[in-house]
C-alpha cells in the first residue's frame, strides 16, 4: 500500500505553516500515523501536506505559566511527553492514556494533539483529555482561539472530525492540561488491533474527605468520547475509601446502544465497560485517598512454571543436542535474502486490479487511463492471456469431484466469483506507478447475487457459481461404517449432539506472497523465484499454467518468511509474473500487499458440522456420527475442492469408538478458495471429537478428563484399527495425558474456575490430539566433496523449521563426521530433480529419513572403497568415529576424507563409478520412526504418536 | 510531482536519495539504498517488521515518509553489530527466539529500544512493550526468554 502522489512542504514557523495551509486541499501532517494510513487506504488524498515536525515552537512542553497546567505543543510526540514525566506527576490519568496508545513505535511518531484531533473511535487520549477539562489552542490567518477539548466532539455524528476545526487553515498549536492528580485511565485492549475495545478515564476531586466532582469518560463505546453522567452522579458525596473495586452497573448507555463492530458486540462491550469502570474508579479513589486497603479482585495468580520434562538424550549423538541454529545469524543481521529482497537489473513490477464484488459479470474493463500514464508498461486482461500460447488457468485436480469445473483463471474470464479475484494486471517501472496504474483501470460490473455461507449455498434458491454445478456441490464422500453406526445409536443409552462451526481462517505468514520471474528467450526457460513451501510442486503447477514442459521452469525459493500452507499453493501472482516476463522480456516482480494476501486466499477450514455421540450411561463411547458441509470457496486450487471430504480419518483420535460414520459435502461459495491451512483437516476433526466429548461430559455429569481417560485406546489394543479405517501401530495415551495435566496444574486451575468479582469468567479446557503426518515422497541427496566435506540437498524447504541445522545433525550422526563439515541446501528445483516440500509436519520424517538413507548409501560405497585400499572384504570393514579400519589390518586406518579423496582421485580400483554420493527418493514409511501400512488410505500415510 | 533530495545517515554512513514525497522510508532504505534489513509485512504500521531507529527512537519505517526522515540518522538491524553479534542478537540465537526470521530484524530493533530505556522488566511487561511487533512463528515464548537473557547480559556489561 502506497500513498497517492502529493506535494510536501516543511515550514519552520507557525506563520509559514498557516500560510501554506491556506491553499486548497492541504492537510497538516503531524506524526502522520493516522493520516498516512488513511492515504494508503485512499480514505484521504490531499493534494499537499504541511509537515509541522520542523517547527520548534510546536515542540514545547511547558509548566512555567501562571496556571497549574502542562502545555504540550502540537509536534510533541507521545514518547516525548512520556519521557518528560510532567504528566506522570501532574496528571497521571492523561499520562496513562498516552502510554496506552498503540505501541512503542507508534508512540515515538504519533503526536498528542494529532491523536486528539484524529479521535478515532477507541482513541485513548481524547477521553482522558475530556475528563481533565483540557483546552486546545487553535490558530489561523485571522487569529487564535482556545476551545475546551470536549467541544471537539460535540457532534458525534459528524464524520468530519474534529468538529471544532472549521477552517482549512486552522492549525492546532497546543493543548493545555490542568493538573489532575486524582484520576486514572484503564483500557481493555483488543489483542489483534491493539486498540482499546473500551477505555475509561475517571477523575475524582475531593472536598473534605468526600467526592465533590467526578468525571467519568469512556472511549470505544460510541464514535467519540462519551461521558457517563449517571456514574458521575453516584460518586458525588461518597468517601473514596467506600468505593469497592467491583463492576459498576451502567444504565446509560444501555447495552443495545453501545457501538458494535466486527470485533465485539455492543452488549459485550457494555459488559467490559461496567467492569473497567469499576476498576478505574478504584484506582482513581486510591489516588485521592491513598493508603486505603481495598479488596482487590486483581490478585494475580502466579504464572504457571514451565518445568517441562527434560528428555534424556544420547550424549554421543548430535541429533537431539540443543544446538544454536546455524541459520540464525543471517536473519538476526537482516542479511538473509527473502524473495522481496531480490534485485534484478531492469526489473519491472506487477500489480493486480481486483474484484470489488463477491459475484459479478464483468461488462467492461477500460484500461485507457492507465496505459498512458508515466511508467506504466502494460495492462493485461484475460483477452491477452487467451491470445497467448499459455492456458493461464491454475491446474485443478478433478479426482473425486462430481462435476467437471474449470480451474482458477489467472485473470477473470468475464466473471468474478470472489471479492479480490484478479481481473487485470498492470506492469510498471516501479510498484508505486503500478499501483497508480491499477487505480486508473475502470471495471464495469453487473453484480450478481453472492453466497458466502456454505449451508446457504445448498439452498434451493442459492445462486449457482457454475452452470453445470447447479447445486454448488462439488464433492461428496463418507468414511466409516454407516450401518454399524446407526446400530450403535439405536442401542445407545445416552446421545448428545452438537452443531459447530470450524471457522474460516486466513493464513498469515508474516512475509506476504511474492515472486520474481525471469524469462530466457534463448532457451525458452523461466526462472521463478518465489516464497514457496514446495519448489517442485510450484514447478509442475507453473508449467501447466504456462503450458510449457517442466524442464522449462526452474523454481527457486530463497528464505521464506513463514508458510502455514498458504505458500504451498499455486496462485495467480507467480503465474502472471512469469507470463509477463516472457511478454515484456524483462524480469518481473510481484509482491502482494497484506490485504491482497488476505483477499486472495487460499483460506483454511470453514466447516459446518453436526455431530452426535452415543454412549452408555457410564460414559463408554459407542458411536460417533458426523455430517459436515465444507466451504470450498469459489475455485478449486489443485486438490483443494475434494480435500475436505477426506478429513474424517482422524475423528477417532485417541479413543476406542467402535462405530464412526462421517459424511462430507464440499460446496462452492463466492468466497476466496479454501485449501490446506495448518493441519489441513486434522484440527477440524479433533475439534469435532473433543467438543462433543465435552458436551457429553456435562450431560453425564462426568469429569471431562475422566470421560476421556475411560475411553482411551488401551495400550494392549495396538495395532489398533479405528472405525474410520486407520491403523495406529502403537500408543500409550494415559501417561501422556497425566503428564499434560500435571504440567498445567489441572486440579488447581479447575478450582480457580467460575465467576470473579469483577465479572470475568474463568475455566479450563483440555483436548487430546492424534496426528497423521509425513505423506508423499521426498528426496534427500548427500554429496561428499573430495576433501570429505559434505553437501546435503533435500526436496523440502524450511520456512522457519531450521532444516539447515536438523539435517546436518542427522547426517553428522550417520556419517560420524563433524556437524560443521555439513552444508544443507534446499529450495531449488534443479538441485534435486524431485521433491514434495515442507507442510503437514512432514519434513523431518520425509526429508530427514531421505537424507539419512542417502548418508547410509554413502557409507556403504565408502566402505567398499576402503575395503579395496585395505585389501579386505567390504564386510570386514568397520567404521567408527570417522575412520575405516579392519581387525585384520590393525595398523592401518583411513579417515572419511581420505576415502572421499579416493573416490574422485587417481588410483581407484576402476570397478567403481567415480564420486561419492547418495541420492534417495524415499516414499515415507518403512523404517523404525514410523510405519507404512497400505490399509491407511493410499499406503503412504504414517501415524506417529 | 516534485521530487526531493534527502540525506540520511544509515548505519553510520551518509547516503542521499532522490524521492517523491510519498516514498516511504522503508522503500527508501530497501529500494533506493539497498538496505533490506527492515522487512515489509503489512505496510500499515501493524506488524513492526520494518522497525528501525530514527534518531534513537524506534519507528515503523512504513509509516514514515522519506522526506520526513531527511537529515536524520537511521539504525537498522544490519548496522547493529560489526563483528560479533550484538548481545540482543546473540540472546535471540541462544534462546531460539526466531524461526522463519522475517520478523527478526524488526523485533531486534524494538528490543534494542526497550532495553536502552528499561533495565528491569517483568515477562508481562516485555510482552506488552513489544506488542508492536508481530511474530507468526514463535508464539513469543522464546522471544520473551531472549529479551530477558539480553537484559541480563547488557546489565552485566553495564556493571563491568
Ligand atoms: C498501528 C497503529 C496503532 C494505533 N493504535 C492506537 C491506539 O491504541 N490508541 C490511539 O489512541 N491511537 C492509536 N493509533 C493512532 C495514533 O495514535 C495516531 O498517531 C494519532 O491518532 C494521530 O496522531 P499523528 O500525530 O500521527 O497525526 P496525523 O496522522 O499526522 O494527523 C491526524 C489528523 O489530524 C490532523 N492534524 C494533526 N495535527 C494537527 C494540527 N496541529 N492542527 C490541525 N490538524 C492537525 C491531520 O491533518 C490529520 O487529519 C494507532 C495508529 C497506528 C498506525
Ligand atoms: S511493514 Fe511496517 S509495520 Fe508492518
Ligand atoms: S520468526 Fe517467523 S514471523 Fe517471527
Amino acid at each position: 500500500m502506497f500513498p497517492p502522489q502529493f506535494e510536501y512542504v516543511q515550514p519552520d514557523s507557525i506563520d509559514q505553516a498557516i500560510a501554506a495551509l491556506a491553499s486548497d486541499d492541504t492537510r497538516v501532517l503531524a506524526g502522520g500515523h493516522s493520516l498516512l494510513p488513511a492515504m494508503k487506504a485512499r480514505n484521504a488524498s490531499p493534494e499537499s501536506l504541511v509537515d509541522i515536525g520542523d517547527i520548534s515552537a510546536l515542540h514545547r512542553i511547558d509548566r512555567d505559566g501562571p496556571e497549574n497546567e502542562t502545555v504540550i505543543g502540537a509536534a510533541v510526540t507521545d514518547a516525548d511527553i512520556l519521557a518528560d514525566g510532567s504528566l506522570k506527576r501532574n496528571a497521571p490519568m492523561v499520562h496513562e492514556a498516552i502510554a496506552a496508545v498503540g505501541d512503542r513505535q507508534i508512540r515515538s511518531r504519533g503526536t498528542v494533539v494529532g491523536n486528539l484531533l484524529q479521535a478515532d473511535a477507541g482513541a485513548d487520549i481524547p477521553a482522558a483529555m475530556v475528563a481533565a477539562d483540557a483546552m486546545l489552542t487553535i490558530r489561523n490567518g485571522e487569529g487564535e482561539r482556545t476551545v475546551p477539548v470536549d467541544e471537539l466532539y460535540e457532534d458525534p455524528d459528524n464524520d468530519h472530525h474534529p468538529a471544532a476545526i472549521t477552517n482549512g487553515d486552522d492549525l492546532a498549536t497546543e493543548v493545555r492540561i490542568p493538573d489532575v492528580t486524582g484520576g486514572a485511565y484503564l483500557r481493555k485492549t483488543h489483542p489483534a488491533t491493539g486498540y482499546a475495545l473500551v477505555g475509561i478515564a475517571v477523575r475524582l476531586v475531593t472536598d473534605g474527605g468526600t467526592i465533590a466532582k467526578a468525571r467519568v469518560v469512556a472511549t470505544g463505546i460510541e464514535r467519540t468520547p462519551r461521558r457517563l453522567p449517571g456514574v458521575e452522579e453516584r460518586l458525588i458525596d461518597k468517601a473514596p475509601s467506600s468505593l469497592p473495586d467491583q463492576t459498576v452497573r451502567i444504565a446509560d448507555p444501555e447495552p443495545a446502544a453501545v457501538r458494535a463492530d466486527p470485533n465485539v458486540s455492543g452488549p459485550y462491550r457494555h459488559q467490559l465497560l461496567e467492569s473497567y469502570t469499576g476498576q478505574a474508579i478504584a484506582v482513581a479513589s486510591d489516588r485521592v485517598a491513598p493508603g486505603v486497603v481495598r479488596m482487590s479482585s486483581e490478585s494475580r495468580e502466579a504464572a504457571p512454571t514451565d518445568d517441562s520434562v527434560e528428555e534424556a538424550s544420547d550424549p554421543t549423538r548430535v541429533a537431539g543436542m540443543p544446538l544454536k541454529r546455524r541459520e540464525d545469524e543471517g536473519f538476526l543481521r537482516g542479511e538473509t535474502t527473502f524473495t522481496d529482497d531480490l534485485k534484478r537489473p531492469n526489473c519491472a513490477h506487477l500489480t493486480f486490479v481486483r474484484s470489488e464484488h463477491a459475484h459479478a459479470a464483468i461488462e467492461d474493463i477500460d484500461p485507457k487511463d492507465a496505459v498512458g500514464r508515466d511508467g506504466v508498461l502494460a495492462v493485461y486482461t484475460w483477452n491477452d492471456l487467451a491470445a497467448s500460447s499459455s492456458p493461464c488457468v491454475l491446474p485443478i485436480s478433478t479426482g473425486g469431484l462430481e462435476h467437471d469445473v474449470p480451474g482458477h483463471p489467472v485473470l477473470a474470464q468475464n466473471r468474478v466469483r470472489y471479492h479480490g479475484q484478479p481481473i487485470a494486471a498492470v506492469v510498471a517501472e516501479d510498484p508505486y506507478l503500478a499501483r497508480d496504474g491499477a487505480e486508473a483501470v475502470e471495471v464495469t460490473y453487473k453484480v450478481r447475487e453472492p453466497v458466502i455461507d456454505a449451508v446457504e449455498a445448498l439452498g434451493p434458491d442459492a445462486p449457482a457459481l457454475y452452470e453445470d454445478t447447479p447445486d454448488n456441490v462439488i464433492a461428496t464422500a463418507a468414511v466409516g461404517d454407516e450401518r454399524a453406526t446407526t446400530r450403535a445409536f439405536e442401542h445407545a443409552e445416552v446421545v448428545v449432539d452438537i452443531s459447530l462451526r470450524n471457522n474460516r481462517l486466513i493464513p498469515s505468514a508474516l512475509e506476504p506472497r511474492v515472486a520474481m520471474a525471469v524469462y530466457d528467450a534463448s532457451r525458452d526457460r523461466f526462472t521463478v523465484e518465489l516464497a514457496s513451501q514446495s519448489v517442485h510442486g510450484h514447478r509442475s503447477k507453473l508449467a501447466k499454467t504456462l503450458g510449457v514442459p517442466e524442464r522449462s521452469v526452474h523454481v527457486v525459493a530463497p528464505a521464506v518468511g513463514g508458510g502455514f500452507g498458504h505458500k504451498g499453493h499455486h496462485h495467480p501472482g507467480e503465474a502472471m509474473a512469469a507470463w509477463s516476463a516472457r511478454e515484456l522480456d524483462r524480469p518481473i516482480k510481484w509482491t502482494a500487499t497484506r490485504s491482497e494476501n488476505y483477499r486472495e486466499g487460499a483460506h483454511g477450514r470453514d466447516h459446518h458440522t453436526d455431530a452426535e455421540l452415543a454412549l452408555d450411561s457410564d460414559g463408554t463411547m459407542r458411536g460417533l456420527r458426523v455430517k459436515t458441509i465444507a466451504n470450498a470457496g469459489a475455485y478449486g486450487l489443485g486438490g483443494s475442492a475434494g480435500m475436505a471430504t477426506r478429513y474424517g480419518g482422524l475423528l477417532s483420535s485417541e479413543y476406542a469408538i467402535p462405530a464412526i460414520h462421517c459424511s462430507t459435502r464440499a460446496v462452492f461459495t463466492t468466497t476466496a478458495p479454501i485449501h490446506s491451512y495448518r493441519g489441513a483437516g486434522r484440527p477440524e476433526a479433533i475439534y469435532v471429537t473433543e467438543r462433543v466429548i465435552d458436551v457429553a461430559a456435562r450431560k453425564l455429569g462426568i469429569d471431562p478428563i475422566s470421560l476421556r481417560r475411560a475411553n482411551l485406546i488401551p495400550p494392549d489394543a495396538f495395532p489398533y484399527e479405528t472405525a474410520v479405517g486407520v491403523t495406529y501401530d502403537s500408543g500409550d495415551y494415559a501417561p501422556a495425558l497425566d503428564r499434560a495435566l500435571e504440567a498445567i496444574d489441572y486440579e488447581e486451575r479447575r478450582e480457580l474456575g467460575g465467576e470473579r468479582s469483577d465479572g470475568r469468567l474463568r475455566g479450563v479446557g483440555v483436548a487430546c490430539y492424534t496426528e497423521s503426518t509425513g505423506g508423499g515422497h521426498e528426496t534427500g541427496v548427500v554429496r561428499v566433496h573430495p576433501d570429505g566435506s559434505v553437501a546435503v540437498y533435500a526436496g523440502t524447504h524450511s520456512h522457519g523449521q531450521g532444516h539447515g541445522t536438523t539435517y546436518a545433525q542427522l547426517v553428522a550422526d550417520e556419517l560420524e563426521i563433524p556437524y560443521e563439515d555439513i552444508d544443507v541446501n534446499e529450495g531449488d528445483s534443479e538441485e534435486v530433480p524431485t521433491g514434495t516440500g515442507t507442510f503437514g509436519s512432514r519434513s523431518t520424517i520425509g526429508g530427514g529419513n531421505a537424507v539419512v538413507q542417502s548418508a547410509q548409501t554413502v557409507l556403504k560405497k565408502a566402505r567398499t572403497l576402503a575395503a579395496n585400499r585395505l585389501g579386505v572384504d567390504p564386510n570386514d570393514v568397520r567404521y567408527g568415529s570417522g575412520e575405516f579400519f579392519a581387525p585384520s589390518v590393525p595398523d592401518q586406518r583411513l579417515s572419511f576424507s581420505e576415502v572421499a579423496g579416493m573416490a574422485y582421485g587417481w588410483g581407484g580400483s576402476g570397478t567403481h563409478r567415480a564420486g561419492l554420493g547418495g541420492h534417495d527418493v524415499l516414499r515415507t514409511g518403512g523404517d523404525g520412526v514410523h510405519f507404512r501400512d497400505p490399509r491407511n488410505r493410499g499406503g503412504d500415510r504414517s501415524h506417529n504418536r | 510531482m516534485s521530487t526531493h533530495e534527502i540525506t540520511l545517515t544509515v548505519d553510520g554512513s551518509e547516503r542521499t536519495a532522490t524521492v517523491e514525497p510519498r516514498t516511504l522510508l522503508v522503500h527508501v532504505l530497501r529500494e533506493h539504498l539497498d538496505n533490506t534489513a527492515p522487512k515489509v509485512g503489512c505496510e500499515s504500521g501493524k506488524c513492526g517488521a520494518c522497525t528501525v531507529q530514527l534518531d534513537g527512537e524506534p519507528v515503523k519505517s512504513c509509516l514514515v515518509l522519506g522526506v520526513q526522515a531527511d537529515g536524520t540518522s537511521i539504525l537498522t538491524a544490519a548496522g547493529l553489530a560489526d563483528g560479533d553479534l550484538h548481545p540482543i542478537q546473540e540472546a535471540f540465537r541462544e534462546e531460539h527466539g526466531l524461526q522463519c526470521g522475517y520478523c527478526t530484524p524488526g523485533l531486534v530493533m524494538s528490543t534494542l529500544d526497550l532495553l536502552e530505556k528499561h533495565q528491569e522488566l517483568s515477562r508481562e511487561e516485555i510482552r506488552a512493550e513489544l506488542k508492536g511487533n508481530i511474530c507468526r512463528c514463535t508464539g513469543y515464548q522464546n522471544v520473551v526468554e531472549a529479551v530477558e537473557t539480553a537484559a541480563k547480559t547488557l546489565d552485566t556489561e553495564r556493571s563491568d
